[in-house]
C-alpha cells in the first residue's frame, strides 16, 4: 500500500514539473532535429566560443578579426590566419581590434596581443601591404582608441578616455573623422571631444546629417555642428540604423525609436515573453526577381551590472514601409533563413552586430555574436534566389 | 580405458542430480509437517527493481505529413533509467520506468528525452536466465534549448537477466521508445523513435 501511494505520488510530482515546464516553440523538437543540416561542416575550430570583432572586405577576400586577423577568398570554405606585417614594426603578435570597410579598401586598428597597447589605425586592399593612416597629425592618442565606424563614406574612430577622480573611474568619448583616409579631425571639436556620452556604437549619414547613438545618448548634426542630446528614454541605445531613408534607433529596452527617438514601437519580446535587447542591424536587399528589404536586427545580451540580458537572436522586419509604430514581426516570416535553420542556429544567441557585403547580385551576411562564434549567410544572387541559410565560419 | 572410466564417472555426476532431485511422497510429507515452505525465483510479491545504464540511439523521425522516415540528424547519447516490475504471479509483471537519454544532434545541439511508462511484462524464465518482454504507455518528455514538449510514449522491448545469486541479477535491456509529438501546427508534427541499449543491474525484492 505504502508503495502504491509513494510511485503515485512520484508520478504525480513528475506530470507536474513536465506540464510546468512545457515551453511549445514555434518550431516542433523532432521536427526541428529532423531538418537539421550541418552547419558545422566548414566551421573554423578557432572560432568557437569567440566574440569575432569585427569583418570586413578588400577586393574578394574578407578578413576577420578574431583574435589576431583571418582571411577567406570569396571561393575559399575556410578562413586562415593573416600573418601581418606593419609598417616600421614588421611582424608580429598583433590583434584585430576592430575594422571596416569603404569601397575597397579596409581599416584595421591593430594592438599588441600581449601588451594591449594600440597600434593605430592602418588600411590595406589586399591585406598584405598596410598604411598606417594619419601619421602626421595625430590627434588621437593611439591607447586611447577604442573602435572604428563608417557610414559607408568616411572613417570614423570612437576613443575613450579613462581617467579617475576620487577613486571613480569616468570615461570619456570623442569622434573623430577621416575623409578618404586623409588626417583626422574631431567630427566637432567641442561636443565630440571628450565628451560625457556613452560609447559610439554606430554612425549613419541621411543627406548630410550625422545620426550616432552613445549609450542613453543621440548625437545629430552635420560635422562641426553636432548636437548631444539625452532622449527621456529609459534605457540606451543600441544602434542607428537608415531604413528607406528614414533614420531609427534601436535600443536596448527592446524598441525601436525614431530619428530622435520621440516616438518609440511597443517591446518586441520573444515566443517566452522575453524583452529583446536590440544591437546593430543591416538593411539586406536582394534584386531577384523583385527587391526584398530586409531589416535584420540583432538581440543583444548586454551587461546589466554583475549579469547579461539574454541574448535572443534577433528579429526580421520587412524594411518596405517600416516606421515605429507600423513595425510588425511574425515569428514564422523569415526571409533570409528558414524558421528551423534560425533556430538551429542563432536563436538564444546574443548577436551584437549584423554586417552585408556584395557580391554582384550576390550577399553574404555576417552574424557577430557574443561567445558564439561567427555564422554567415549567403544570397545566391539567382531568379528567383535562395539563402543557402545560417552556418558557423 | 581410463577416458572411457572417466566419462562414465562425469555422466554419473551429472545425473545424479535430477536422481536425487526425485523425492518420495513420504519425504515431501514430512517436509511439509516440518513447515518447510517451498519458493520459486519468480513468485506473486516479488520484484524487481533494476538501475540502468547505457546508450540512447536516435532512429529515425515519421513525418506524418510528408509522409516518410527521415534522418535521425542525431548521435547516440547517454541513457539511464530506473524501473520497478512487481510480479502478479509466476509470469506476469506490472511495473514502469523512469530514465532520460542525452543526446547531441547533428547541429551540435543537446536532445533530452524523458520517458516515463507504465509496462507489463511476461517472465520466460530459462533459470538462470530470464526473459521479460514488455509493453508499456506512458509519456515523455522532450527538451531542446528553451523548447519542452509533453507527449505520449509506447515502449516496447525486453529485459534479459542472468541471475548472479538470490538478490541480485545483470541485465540487458533493449526496449524501442515510440514518441509521436503533435503541436497546433500540424506542419511541425513528427513521430520520434528510439532505441535504448543499456545494461543494468537488477535486486530482486
Amino acid at each position: 500500500m505504502k508503495r502504491t501511494r509513494l510511485s503515485l505520488i512520484i508520478a504525480a510530482a513528475a506530470l507536474a514539473l513536465a506540464l510546468g515546464s512545457c515551453t511549445e516553440g514555434p518550431v516542433g523538437i523532432f521536427a526541428s532535429v529532423a531538418a537539421e543540416t550541418d552547419i558545422n561542416k566548414w566551421a573554423t575550430d578557432e572560432f568557437k566560443g569567440t566574440s569575432p570583432n569585427f569583418v570586413a572586405k578588400a577586393g574578394s577576400t574578407y578578413y576577420a578579426g578574431v583574435g589576431g586577423l583571418w582571411k577567406r577568398n570569396i571561393g575559399d570554405s575556410s578562413w586562415t590566419t593573416v600573418n601581418v606585417s606593419l609598417p616600421s614594426l614588421g611582424t608580429g603578435n598583433y590583434a584585430a581590434v576592430s575594422g571596416i570597410t569603404i569601397g575597397s579598401t579596409m581599416y584595421v586598428l591593430f594592438a599588441d596581443a600581449d601588451t594591449k597597447a594600440k597600434l593605430g589605425i592602418y588600411s590595406s586592399t589586399n591585406g598584405s601591404t598596410w598604411t598606417e593612416v594619419d601619421v602626421a597629425t595625430a590627434v588621437i592618442t593611439k591607447n586611447e582608441l577604442s573602435h572604428l565606424m563608417t557610414d559607408g563614406n568616411d572613417l570614423f574612430a570612437v576613443t575613450a578616455q579613462v581617467t579617475e577622480t576620487d577613486g571613480e573611474k569616468i570615461t570619456k568619448h570623442s569622434v573623430y573623422r577621416s575623409i578618404g583616409g586623409a588626417a583626422f579631425a574631431a567630427l566637432d571639436g567641442t561636443s565630440l571631444v571628450n565628451a560625457d556620452i556613452g560609447l559610439p556604437t554606430s554612425i549613419v549619414n541621411d543627406g548630410g546629417t550625422y545620426y550616432l547613438s552613445a549609450g542613453e545618448y543621440i548625437v545629430t548634426g552635420t560635422a562641426g555642428s553636432m548636437t548631444v542630446t539625452n532622449p527621456a528614454t529609459t534605457s540606451a541605445f543600441g544602434s542607428a540604423v537608415i531604413v528607406n531613408g528614414l533614420v531609427f534607433f534601436t535600443g536596448r529596452d527592446g524598441k525601436i525609436y525614431n530619428d530622435d527617438a520621440s516616438v518609440a514601437s511597443g517591446v518586441f519580446s520573444d515566443y517566452n515573453d522575453r524583452d529583446y535587447s536590440f544591437g546593430i542591424p543591416v538593411v539586406v536587399s536582394t534584386g531577384n526577381p523583385t527587391t526584398q528589404t530586409t531589416l535584420l536586427v540583432p538581440s543583444r545580451a548586454y551587461p546589466q551590472g554583475s549579469e547579461r540580458d539574454q541574448g535572443l537572436g534577433y528579429l526580421e522586419f520587412d524594411a518596405t514601409g517600416f516606421g515605429t509604430t507600423s513595425a510588425a514581426i511574425a515569428d514564422t516570416s523569415r526571409r533570409v533563413s528558414t524558421l528551423n535553420n534560425y533556430f538551429i542556429t542563432l536563436d538564444g544567441k546574443s548577436v551584437k552586430q549584423f554586417i552585408v557585403f556584395t557580391e554582384g547580385d550576390a550577399r553574404r551576411l555576417y552574424a557577430l555574436t557574443d561567445g558564439d562564434g561567427l555564422w554567415m549567410n549567403f544570397f545566391d544572387g539567382g531568379t528567383p534566389g535562395s539563402w543557402t541559410g545560417w552556418r558557423r565560419e | 580405458m581410463r577416458s572411457r572410466i572417466t566419462i562414465l564417472l562425469l555422466a554419473a555426476a551429472l545425473v545424479a542430480p535430477a536422481f536425487a532431485q526425485s523425492e518420495s511422497p513420504e519425504a515431501v510429507e514430512q517436509r511439509a509437517a516440518l513447515g518447510f515452505v517451498e519458493y520459486t525465483e519468480y513468485e506473486k510479491g516479488d520484484g524487481i527493481f533494476a538501475i540502468t545504464l547505457g546508450t540512447g540511439i536516435p532512429l529515425t523521425f515519421y513525418d506524418p505529413s510528408a509522409p516518410g522516415f527521415t534522418q535521425a540528424n542525431a548521435f547516440p547519447g547517454f541513457a539511464f533509467g530506473l524501473s520497478y516490475m512487481g510480479f502478479l504471479d509466476e509470469r506476469w509483471a506490472l511495473g514502469g520506468d523512469i530514465g532520460g537519454s542525452f543526446i547531441t544532434t547533428l547541429a551540435d545541439r543537446r536532445l533530452f528525452v524523458a520517458p516515463f511508462s507504465f509496462r507489463a511484462a511476461y517472465l520466460i524464465n530459462l533459470s538462470p536466465f530470464a526473459i521479460l518482454p514488455s509493453a508499456g504507455v506512458g509519456m515523455a518528455i522532450s527538451s531542446l534549448g528553451d523548447y519542452r514538449h509533453v507527449d505520449p510514449l509506447i515502449k516496447l522491448g525486453s529485459s534479459f537477466y542472468y541471475r548472479v545469486n538470490d538478490d541480485m541479477s545483470y541485465g540487458l535491456n533493449l526496449f524501442t521508445n515510440i514518441i509521436p509529438q503533435f503541436y497546433t501546427d500540424s506542419s511541425q508534427n513528427r513521430v520520434g523513435f528510439f532505441q535504448e541499449v543499456t545494461l543494468s543491474l537488477a535486486y530482486h525484492l
